[in-house]
C-alpha cells in the first residue's frame, strides 16, 4: 500500500494527480482511466479543501492511500473536517439545459461518481474516509 | 501549473492554455479573462485547449461563467482543439451542447471571421 499526506490546501492537487495517476498506471490502467480516477479524486479532494477546511476556518491534512490487489484499485481520500457524505447528493437536474439557464456548480460528485466503478464514503473516528474503487479488467488466457 | 498565453492582432484574441486546470489554476485562468474583457474588450475569442490534457470542474465553471459574460458584452467565445480526456468531460457535463466547439484553430478561425 501507497500513502501520500498533504497539506489541505489547493497547493496539494498537483502531487496528489501525480501520485494518483501513477497508483492507476502501476495496477496496470491505461493513461484514460488513469486521468479518469485523476479527476474524481481532484474534484472530492477540492471538497475536501474547501468545504472540510477553508469554509470552517480550519487547518487540516489531506491523507491518500492506494492499494491494488487481484481484483481492484482502492484509493482512499480522508479528511479531519466535519462529517459529510457526498456520495448521497443528487446529480446536476440542469445537464441538458441551454446557457442560459445553465448552474456553474454541482458538477464536481457528478464526474467523480461517473469516472470510477464505485464511490464508497465511511465516517472513521474524526474523518471523512472516501474510497475511489477502479475494478482491473479480467487476465488474459497466460 | 498552467500557462495562460494571449495573443491579440489576427482579429480575435487567441489564448492559448497549457498545462492542467484545477482549482488551484483556475483562479489564474479567471483572473486573465476579467482582465482581457475589462481591457481591450475584444469581441471576437479563442481558447485554445491543444496543450490541455486535463481540467476538472472547477474549469468548465470558469469557461461557462466567460461564454455568458462575453456573449452579455456582445462578444463570442470559440474554443478549439479539444483533447480526448477534456473533450469526455465536455460531453458527459452537456457542454458540447452550450460552448462553440471547433476541431482545431483554422477552423475556429472560419467560425469567427466567416469570409
Amino acid at each position: 500500500m501507497k500513502t501520500l499526506v498533504l497539506p489541505g490546501t489547493l497547493d496539494a492537487l498537483d502531487p496528489l494527480g501525480e501520485f494518483v495517476r501513477n497508483a492507476a498506471l502501476e495496477a496496470g490502467f491505461d493513461a484514460t482511466t488513469a486521468g479518469r480516477l485523476h479527476l474524481a479524486v481532484d474534484e472530492m479532494a477540492t471538497n475536501s479543501v474547501t468545504h472540510a477546511y477553508q469554509e470552517q476556518g480550519r487547518e487540516g491534512l489531506i491523507y491518500l492511500e492506494a492499494e491494488t490487489d487481484e481484483r481492484e484499485l482502492r484509493v482512499h481520500l480522508e479528511d479531519t473536517g466535519p462529517a459529510y457524505d457526498p456520495t448521497t447528493r443528487a446529480d446536476p437536474a440542469d445537464l441538458d439545459r441551454p446557457l442560459e439557464e445553465r448552474g456553474i456548480g454541482g458538477l464536481g460528485i457528478f464526474l467523480a461518481r461517473r469516472n470510477v466503478d464505485a464511490l464508497l464514503y465511511e465516517r472513521r473516528g474524526d474523518r471523512n474516509r472516501l474510497t475511489f474503487v477502479l475494478q482491473r479488467p479480467p487476465k488474459g488466457p497466460a | 501549473m498552467l500557462e495562460i498565453t494571449p495573443t491579440a492582432g489576427q482579429g480575435f484574441l487567441h489564448i492559448a492554455l497549457k498545462g492542467e486546470i484545477t482549482s488551484a489554476t483556475a483562479p489564474q485562468l479567471e483572473r486573465v479573462l476579467a482582465e482581457c474583457l475589462a481591457g481591450d474588450q475584444p469581441r471576437l475569442w479563442l481558447l485554445d485547449l491543444e496543450a490541455l490534457p486535463f481540467t476538472s470542474s472547477a474549469g468548465l465553471r470558469v469557461f461557462l461563467t466567460y461564454t455568458k459574460k462575453i456573449k452579455t458584452a456582445g462578444g463570442r467565445l470559440v474554443f478549439c482543439s479539444v483533447q480526448p480526456a477534456v473533450a469526455e468531460v465536455f460531453e458527459v457535463s452537456g457542454f458540447t451542447q452550450i460552448l462553440s466547439i471547433a476541431p482545431d484553430a483554422a477552423a475556429a478561425r472560419h467560425l469567427l471571421l466567416p469570409d
